[in-house]
């Protein structure tokens, strides 16, 4: 019983492994980005490598919004932070669309566009959506993969059967089936707990795409039950325009944002809204940021426009939206501590290292009985985890280097500047999975040459374009920059080196001598992903 | 300045816990050092846990419980990770540890019960230096080791 168990234990995790691997490889590899969205920001939107303002001034870039957008229903500034010095303004145009614009909201003087979505526009939303925005698909895929993690997490234990000998055992000189099975135990025994919460909280927050009947269950006896259920978790609030004109002296802004932040404590606030500009029934909205608290916070308030009073309140308080912002809060990691952002980071590439290791002992355990059944299946595993591993830090590390390559303004085929940079990357990364596939024996080692070699590449193009190298950024205090530098190179030492090792297995041992009768394709693997970020 | 070095110690703290757990392991003793193992699992188990234990108290007093309780299981993964790779790189830094741990056993505990398991590697083992390049580090005011048994811990070392 015990031993058919733990088989069909095995054969679960060996599977689930196997299909969606790829995918969930792609999710850990730009979560871990996305813990340093906006450092990623900062190194790819030169002109917002500045420091954040001491003191804001929200009153002056009021006129000029209004200006900017004549009958806008409403704008709202998310409001600069240390990772994000410039104030993120955003308004509708006449005919209705979002338009976004930065600003330094010290001087109060617009930015010009980037022309790129960069971390939080592009590395971000790839983690959670996939960009598949067809109905929906991207949330569902990833979903899935959070299930399979945790599927995956426990068969894994199960399996493992000698988890606490093995506790600490890595022995990088065995044979590579058995170093990266190692690595393997290793990465998911240790950070077991981080992986399941980060998966599980995953889900909770997109509770109302997978549970999209839930408010109609709790709110069945009201007339539009998920407005009501919104309402209450996240205090929504609205109030009607008046269709009449508002005074023209309104009550200041700066102020109201000084009166809220010293209702919490002095906790910053992150975003405030204006609605209905211009409108006597103008209001004002500024919400609490997460700085301090795991727990991202949902704190409200919401003042009349033309005589400052608060008009409404919101607090999150009920023990269910606290446990929900709580795991939020945990997964989206937006408060300030530098240490567990470092953490997040350092388990989110352990999460890397453990799927890639997977499919490696996956392969290498399996190759050699499937070429000699003839099974076509192991090329095309192959493939994809070679385009879905080192792929995709290739397409990423293209991704940076085309930000640095294309001046501002460019245009191409139609295509704005932040579409090529999107395209180039998912040109470069369709090219690593035919390059797989076409050269399955090499694919390793040349994509990671290509990896250390892309690396320095954007080292070098960001001193050259921006005259921000190393030596500027650290000396004056950009550590966005130059902690995206330093990752830069250190992956780059760290793909050189692992391309090193894979060369001398390959011209070391082209045949091993037990297995020289059987399929001689002498296809290097790499004992583990290069540990470092682009 | 106290917090940074609040959470400096609760890494350690994890990381020297984890070291004497792994200690209690046959095969990591024999990575780190040829002396006989002491029969000291409980000693070394409830100190390793201990001090994880003390690795968490440091960081619920520097960041509180809800930061405290990440920081600690994150701490923890990261700590065992750099053991993990400490044992399989660098293994002899593990040795003034094993050799405080083995130099404080009561006396006789070593030679009470030598490891049961196969005699220690030949010197040209994988993942351990030759002998000739281990500069052995011992704690200040400990006695000299003896000379080393060459062999299997015979019973009357």
């Amino acid at each position: 019983m015990k031993r058919s168990f733990r088989l069909s234990m095995a054969w679960l995790h060996t599977w689930a492994g196997v299909v969606i691997g790829s995918l969930l490889f792609i999710i850990f590899w730009m979560g871990s980005l996305s813990v340093f969205d906006r450092e990623i920001d900062r190194w790819m939107m030169p002109d917002t490598r500045f420091h954040a303002p001491e003191t804001i001034q929200l009153d002056g870039i009021a006129d000029d919004i209004t200006a900017l957008a004549p009958g806008s229903p409403q704008w709202g500034i998310t409001l600069p932070t240390e990772r994000a010095p410039m104030g993120r303004i955003f308004y509708q145009d006449t005919s209705g669309t979002f338009q976004r614009k930065y600003a330094n909201l010290e001087t109060g003087t617009f930015i010009p566009d980037q022309g790129t979505r960069a971390g939080t526009g592009f590395l971000y939303p790839f983690h959670y959506s996939l960009h598949i925005r067809w109905k929906g698909v991207g949330y569902w895929l990833v979903g899935l993969a959070a299930l399979a993690m945790m599927a995956l997490l426990v068969t894994g234990v199960i399996i493992h059967s000698r988890i606490f000998i093995d506790f600490f055992t890595f022995r990088p000189k065995k044979k590579l089936p058995r170093s990266t099975l190692d690595l393997h135990n290793l990465s998911g025994v240790l950070f077991l707990p981080f992986h399941f919460m980060i998966a599980f909280s995953g889900l909770v927050i997109f509770m109302n795409i997978y549970f999209p009947q839930g408010p109609n269950l709790a709110y069945g006896d009201t007339d539009v039950p998920r407005s009501e259920f919104f309402a209450d978790i996240y205090g929504r609030y609205s109030r009607d325009k008046a269709e009449a004109p508002g005074p023209e002296d309104t009550a200041s802004l700066d102020a109201m944002l000084a009166q809220s932040e010293a209702a919490w404590d002095d906790t910053p606030a992150s975003f405030v809204r204006v609605w209905h500009p211009g409108d006597a029934n103008s209001y004002f909205e500024v919400r609490r940021s997460g700085a301090r608290t795991v727990h991202y916070p949902r704190q409200v308030f919401y003042y009349d426009l033309a005589s400052g009073d608060i008009i409404n309140e919101y607090s999150d308080s009920s023990p269910a939206v606290h446990t929900q912002r709580f795991l939020s809060g945990m997964h989206f990691i937006l408060y300030d501590h530098w240490v567990l952002r470092w953490f997040y980071f350092v388990a989110g590439i352990a999460g890397c290292v453990l799927i890639a290791t997977g499919f490696v002992y996956w392969m290498e355990t399996r190759r050699k009985k499937h070429e000699k059944m003839g099974l076509k299946g192991v090329r095309i595993v192959h493939g994809l985890t070679i385009g879905s591993v080192t792929g995709i830090l290739v397409a990423t590390l293209a991704f940076f280097v085309i930000n640095r390559l294309l001046p501002l303004n460019t245009e191409f085929l139609g295509l704005s500047r932040a579409a090529l940079e999107i395209a180039v990357f998912y040109l470069v990364w369709v090219a690593t999975f035919a390059h797989a596939f076409f050269r399955p024996s090499r694919a390793w080692l040349e994509q990671t040459w290509v990896i250390a070699g892309l690396s320095v590449l954007a080292f070098v193009l960001n001193g050259l374009t921006t005259g921000d190298h190393l030596f500027r950024s650290i000396s004056e205090g950009l550590w966005a920059v130059a902690g995206m530098d330093l990752m830069l190179l250190f992956s780059a030492v760290v793909a050189a080196l692992m391309a090193r090792r894979l060369q001398k297995k390959q011209t070391s041992e082209p045949v091993p001598i037990k297995q020289a009768a059987a399929a001689p394709s002498p296809a290097p693997r790499v004992p583990k992903p290069e540990v470092a970020h682009g | 300045m106290v917090d940074v070095l609040l959470l400096l110690g609760s890494f350690l703290a994890s990381y020297l816990g984890f070291a004497l757990m792994a200690l209690t392991l046959d095969r990591h003793w024999r990575d780190i050092t040829d002396r006989p193992k002491p029969d000291r699992q409980l000693v070394l188990r409830i100190g390793g846990y201990g001090l994880l234990v003390a690795a968490f108290a440091m960081v619920f007093v520097s960041d509180g419980p809800s930061f405290g309780a990440l920081l600690w299981i994150l701490g923890l993964g990261a700590a065992a990770y750099a053991l993990a790779m400490t044992l399989a790189w660098r293994a002899e830094w593990l040795r003034p540890l094993a050799h405080v741990v083995s130099q404080s056993a009561p006396a006789g505990a070593a030679a009470a019960s030598p490891s049961p398991r196969r005699p220690p590697r030949p010197p040209s083992g994988v993942g351990t230096p030759p002998p000739g390049a281990r500069r052995v580090a011992r704690p200040p005011g400990a006695p000299p080791p003896g000379k080393r048994p060459p062999q299997r811990p015979p019973a009357g070392d």
